[in-house]
């Protein structure tokens, strides 16, 4: 391009009076080699040299995207969503309104009918296991005690060096505990979120997830979930947790699927269908 | 809007919009903080984007109001802005690529010390390339003074850097 329509562009630039078109010749043309630039223009160079790369230059960081991620998903967990709208538009659009605020009532109600459901079950819950131990206290003193024993003996198992041993020593533990035995499902846990094996990690899932109505128990499910790096594992639990039924799995298992590669494409798919179930 | 058409819609402005933060705030942090802030928002209105023009403009105004709070509050602390960061000239350059380097410093010097709106419009204008329609929704003024105002940016940094350079010749 001739300079002297350079100069020209470069007058109307200074007027505010290029458009976008103009402006990306401008920057075009003083990007070029130098020496193709008559003496007189390079002292404008340097100020389009700099928005030409003044884009790449300030940019957020890696962890942007992941953090903003989990943001919203902790959001949509607590069910919150503020109604703030910051703008400068008058465009109210009733409808659109009423939509979000029975949505929101919506999630309130239901919010309201779990935590009823929460207490009325907890309330039973306690009854009961108040009530059974009593009886069992009554009648069967001596044998609670000697399984108590005995359970105390393969908790110590699930430490053992190899890996068979603790597998079996889950499965034992499985068959006898009972869901009010604090330290089976503590061992439990434990097993299934440090045991360097992944079919006694399994195993371990597996022998909680009977109890799967333990509050406790969920937690850990859900928790735990995180942790698994073996994807047999992963996908077995993924399943678990979907028979959870619980708002809560959707964040960790949503992670998973983004993130995993080890699992196949058709089995993120059912998985998928079968989260947007709960 | 499901998370994925999020991420490609709106998402997708995200430098951008830390690019205008960061030019408004000079800090990193604050200005990664800002356009989290202002995309967890958008989440929230997600369901009503449909209704804007530009949701460009819309999350660009959400990020200058943010940041007009943020500096509201810093200037309440005490902290002047302009004394954090004075305008140094590039003149002790000893090769062409660190005087590069040094006027590019002096543009940002200059353009981060230009009142708050010929920032802006600069910003949006000649390191972003938006249209003045989008560029006015933003800042708040009609379209002719959004050309004032770009004027007069463009030449202050003009005028600043032709001032360095016949510095450097006086003094060869």
């Amino acid at each position: 391009m001739d300079s002297q329509k350079i100069e020209i562009l470069l007058e109307k630039y200074y007027k505010g009076d290029t458009t976008l078109k103009e402006e990306s010749l401008l920057i075009e043309y003083f990007t070029q080699d130098e020496q193709k630039i008559p003496v007189q223009l390079r002292q404008y160079q340097v100020q389009f040299q700099f928005f030409a790369q003044a884009q790449n230059e300030a940019k957020l960081g890696d962890q942007f995207d992941k953090q903003l991620e989990k943001m919203i998903a902790m959001k949509e967990d607590t069910g919150q969503s503020s109604e703030t709208v910051e703008l400068n538009k008058n465009t109210p659009q009733l409808d659109a309104g009423v939509v979000q605020i029975r949505r929101s009532s919506l999630q309130w109600g239901i919010g309201i009918a779990a935590s009823l459901l929460l207490v009325v079950a907890s309330f039973f819950a306690g009854r009961l296991s108040v009530e059974a131990p009593k009886v069992a206290q009554n009648n069967q003193h001596d044998t609670v005690q000697k399984q108590l024993q005995e359970m105390q003996a393969t908790l110590a198992k699930l430490k053992k060096p190899s890996a068979s041993e603790r597998l079996k020593a889950v499965k034992t533990t499985a068959r006898n505990f009972t869901d009010n035995n604090d330290q089976a499902i503590d061992a439990l846990i434990n097993t299934l979120n440090s045991d360097e094996n992944q079919n006694v990690r399994l195993a371990a899932a597996n022998a909680l997830f009977v109890y799967k109505d333990n509050p406790k128990v969920r937690n850990a499910l859900i928790v735990s979930i995180s942790h698994q790096t073996d994807p047999v594992v992963k996908i077995a639990m993924v399943n678990m947790l979907l028979a959870l039924k619980d708002k809560r799995v959707k964040e960790p298992i949503e992670r998973i699927l983004k993130n995993d590669k080890e699992i196949p494409e058709k089995v993120k798919e059912v998985i998928q269908n079968n989260l947007k179930a709960i | 809007m499901e998370i994925k058409e999020f991420k490609i819609e709106v998402l997708s402005t995200k430098n951008k919009l830390f690019r205008f933060a960061f030019r408004l705030l000079r800090n990193h942090e604050e200005a990664e903080d800002t356009v989290q802030d202002v995309f967890l928002k958008l989440w929230d209105i997600r369901h009503k984007l449909d209704q804007y023009n530009s949701v460009e403009a819309l999350a660009m105004t959400m990020i200058k109001n943010k940041c007009f709070d943020k500096l509201k509050a810093k200037r309440n602390q005490n902290v002047d802005i302009d004394q954090q960061a004075p305008i140094r000239s590039g003149v002790t350059a000893p090769d062409r690529k660190t005087e590069l380097r040094d006027t590019s410093n002096l543009i940002q010097r200059v353009i981060d010390r230009l009142p708050e709106q010929q920032k802006m419009i600069i910003q949006m204008r000649d390191i972003e390339g938006m249209e003045f329609e989008e560029i006015a929704k933003v800042v708040q003024l009609s379209i002719n003074n959004v050309r004032v105002n770009l004027s007069r940016a463009r030449k202050k940094v003009r005028d600043v850097l032709t001032n360095t350079h016949n510095y450097g010749l006086t003094k060869n």
